[in-house]
């Protein structure tokens, strides 16, 4: 079930009301209802595939938790095989069975069926449990129930964030009452996330597909164009889902974790991916790239790590090549980052950009964006054909203008605008600047703590506008499906 | 605050913004603007000429591509029977369009389909309920899927017609349409008395015809089962129903050939009903296109029914 679908909007209030409705003893196979009707709605065969996976990690982390010596390893070593086999399975053998064909080493038939949704979230999800119960920092749980609800829990079920056990199970059992300031509060993010999605991102999508989607008629400014909407249709599409999963689970009183942080203020690649898909760079630092050896192992071992545990990072997104290349981009951004560092360091020493720290950051914040943007180039073409990728980014500076040439009308109607209006121009760039300023404004203060100190008649004529607004600048042709459910 | 004080406001709350977008689509200050100019509601023109034509009547049934290259006289006049065109456009769907028509059909009327390549069973949701706006008989021409898709268009519709009528009021600017004025083509006026478009005879037509989009990943079978089990029913009427293939310009006809192809042999596998021609039949010098592949001119128009008229003849009606 898609958050921005007329299904969601009848689905919520009545599991929620409900939930409230009912005891403590019985919310919980309320909710795991809940949570596989909410799965169901994409392909119902597939709830068989989680049913799996929850039966082996369930019994997995009784049994490690039970046993002793080496055998705790084999119970987790089964139970990584039985996630990783599922996900190799549906997502994978596709990709290796045409790799093997384009190295013309072996030719098999690709097999026929669709990606079940979230796939890639819910075993990462799944995974962190049994290693961390292997770890002893989670007791097993021996509620099968509560353990299936853990991986399933429809806020954060299809796209994140993905959660540590010990984040969300105790929660479970935690008896949660209806707490008004708690509910609208969840409420105004769910919201706030809903704004991102349909009358941002959905926005934004207009301006970049017209150029991904015949990449071949352009070239220089209209590419760059498209790649900055791009840079923020995902950022809103993905934070926006993130931020109605969290709001979702707040007005039933859960908390989950934090997954974007103002990442296009970074002023490196390092702090963009503290700020950027927070749950799952975490997952990648506690459970591959720190049991490769962290910091505690040699410089170029280091280097090495960090440019395969970004590559697989990209791997996870997708069986595609495009993935994999915007993975191990950001990882040799990562790795030059660490080898220019001294350099870089006496650069800003030279010519006294060290003295002019907000000029510096500037600078920083405006390179990061850069970098970032042109990684997207890959991410956004994973349905594009070599060539077409291709010509994108060897066009990226090609047929640039002079100045007079292209402070005419007509040429920055055609290859700024996209032959869109100005004033779609303009609501567009308006909405990224509006949206930006109120990242800002809670750096400090949370704005639905700010609003709810309002009285009720501003409240009221606020909340009156923003649904008014949403619905005049929202893109409502199609329920645009979320970017990031792909994975 | 209790669950039931936060449920009330909640509900007020919605009432208060869907009641503002509600009220704003019933009593659209343009709705009488738009009943006489939308291009949707030229059905209440065609509808009544097809329930007012006595039978034995023929009746065309597409998209736009018959709206356009028709000229319905000739036929009357060559066939000796009234004729009604009800074409519109291609994506209202096959359904959509056989419910409009089936139940003024009667023995001895003869229905001549020509559905473009691109025709869908289903059909687009949003224009159909837009028809429905001006002419309410169309909503049970209508299925949905199910009853979260009619909630979702219906609210599509009343979103869109929120936005609209801010816009128009921010610009303050009604549009005029007329038949003779050399821009207009799409509007309730736009046809003549048989229900052929002629708004755009005295328009420039466009120097180059623009690519028209196929795809070969797109299948007719289910539009086909459409047209068959309406056949069925007309013969058990005593109707008769043929099928012409839709015109399409030269240099569009050559880049798209295979797909065409493609769509001929499923024609010929799946089609209960009779089909007149192929589709070579109607492809036409690009000169004689107005301004797409599907769309042409007055003079493309009368070569195409002269076409069309000899191959009907040869099935003796």
């Amino acid at each position: 079930m898609l958050f921005n679908s007329i299904e969601f909007l009848l689905f919520f209030p009545i599991v929620t009301i409900i939930y409230f409705l009912l005891g403590h003893k019985d919310r919980w196979w309320w909710l795991l209802a809940a949570s596989c009707v909410f799965y169901m709605v994409f392909k119902p065969e597939y709830l068989l595939i989680l049913g799996f996976t929850i039966v082996i990690d369930y019994f997995a982390g009784i049994w490690i938790e039970n046993a002793v010596g080496k055998q705790r390893k084999w119970f987790l070593i089964i139970s990584l095989f039985a996630n990783i086999g599922v996900l190799a399975f549906f997502k994978y053998t596709n990709f290796a069975i045409f790799a093997l064909a384009q190295a013309n080493i072996a030719h098999f038939k690709l097999l026929d069926f669709i990606l079940p949704i979230g796939l890639s979230f819910h075993t990462f999800q799944a995974m962190s449990y049994t290693i961390e119960v292997y770890r002893g920092n989670q007791k097993s749980e021996r509620h099968f129930g509560l353990y299936a609800l853990y991986v399933m829990f429809y806020p954060q079920l299809v796209a994140g964030p993905i959660e540590r056990p010990q984040n969300v199970l105790y929660q479970f059992y935690e008896k949660k009452s209806f707490d008004y300031q708690r509910v609208t509060s969840g409420l105004k993010l769910m919201a706030w996330g809903l704004f991102k999605k349909v009358v941002i991102a959905d926005r934004l999508a207009l301006f970049a597909d017209k150029v991904y989607n015949s990449p071949m008629e352009y070239e220089g400014v209209p590419i760059i164009v498209a790649t900055i909407f791009f840079t923020f249709q995902i950022y809103c599409d993905f934070s926006g889902y993130s931020d109605i999963a969290l709001g979702t689970a707040e007005v039933m009183g859960f908390k989950l974790m934090k997954n974007f942080d103002r990442p296009y203020f970074s002023k490196s690649i390092s702090e963009f991916w503290r700020r950027w898909h927070i749950s799952l760079s975490t997952w990648f630092r506690d459970y591959l790239y720190i049991p490769l050896g962290g910091n505690r192992v040699g410089k170029t071992r280091q280097y090495f790590n960090q440019f395969f545990v970004f590559a697989v990072s990209g791997l996870w997104h997708g069986a595609n090549w495009n993935f994999i290349i915007w993975g191990a981009l950001h990882g040799f951004y990562l790795v030059f980052a660490r080898i220019t560092q001294k350099p870089r360091t006496a650069f800003n020493k030279i010519t006294g950009l060290e003295k002019a720290p907000f000029l510096l950051k500037a600078l920083q914040a405006f390179v990061t964006f850069c970098l970032v943007a042109f990684a997207w180039i890959f991410f956004r073409g994973n349905y594009l054909e070599q060539s077409q990728l291709f010509h994108l980014v060897t066009h990226l500076f090609s047929n640039l203008p002079n100045l007079k040439e292209f402070l005419t009308f007509n040429y920055i109607s055609q290859n700024v605008f996209l032959n869109f209006t100005i004033v779609e121009f303009l609501t567009a760039i308006g909405l990224i600047i509006f949206m930006e300023i109120i990242h800002y404004i809670q750096r400090d203060k949370s704005i639905r703590q700010i609003v709810s100190t309002y009285p009720t008649a501003v409240r009221w004529i606020l909340y009156y506008l923003f649904v008014m607004a949403f619905l005049i600048l929202g893109i409502f042709d199609q329920p645009a499906q979320f970017i990031y459910f792909q994975f | 605050m209790n669950i039931k004080q936060f449920l009330f406001k909640a509900l007020l709350l919605s009432i208060l913004t869907l009641g503002t977008v509600e009220a704003v689509f019933h009593f659209n200050p343009y709705n009488k603007h738009d009943l006489e100019t939308s291009y949707n509601a030229i059905i209440i023109d065609k509808y009544k000429r097809l329930q007012e034509t006595p039978s034995p009547k023929i009746v065309l049934i597409a998209g736009s591509n018959f709206a356009y290259g028709i000229n319905s006289k000739l036929i009357a006049d060559s066939l000796q029977k009234p004729v009604v065109n009800m074409a519109i456009h291609y994506d209202y769907g096959t359904k959509f369009m056989f419910k409009q028509i089936s139940p003024e059909l009667h023995k001895g009327d003869t229905v001549i389909m020509g559905f473009e390549y691109i025709i869908e069973s289903e059909g687009n949701k949003s224009e159909q309920l837009l028809m429905a706006r001006y002419f309410p008989k169309a909503k049970e021409w209508m299925e949905f899927e199910d009853i979260f898709e009619e909630i979702r268009e219906n609210s599509q519709l009343r979103i869109k017609s929120f936005k609209t009528v801010l816009e128009r009021l921010l610009k303050n600017k009604t549009i005029t349409f007329k038949v003779s004025d050399t821009t207009s083509v799409f509007f309730r006026g736009a046809s003549n008395e048989y229900g052929d478009l002629v708004s755009h005879f005295n328009n420039p037509r466009m120097k180059v015809i623009p690519r028209a989009i196929l795809s070969d990943k797109v299948s007719l079978k289910d539009a086909i089962a459409d047209m068959n089990a309406f056949h069925q029913e007309m013969q058990k009427r005593g109707v008769k129903v043929f099928f012409v293939y839709p015109t399409y310009s030269k240099a569009n006809y050559d880049l798209d050939k295979p797909i065409i192809d493609k769509f001929q042999k499923e024609y010929k596998k799946y089609a209960q009903f009779s089909i007149l021609g192929k589709p070579t039949d109607f492809v036409f010098a690009d000169s004689l296109y107005h301004d797409m592949a599907y769309h042409l001119t007055q003079k493309g128009g009368e070569i195409r029914t002269q076409k069309i008229i000899q191959l009907v003849r040869k099935t003796g009606l």
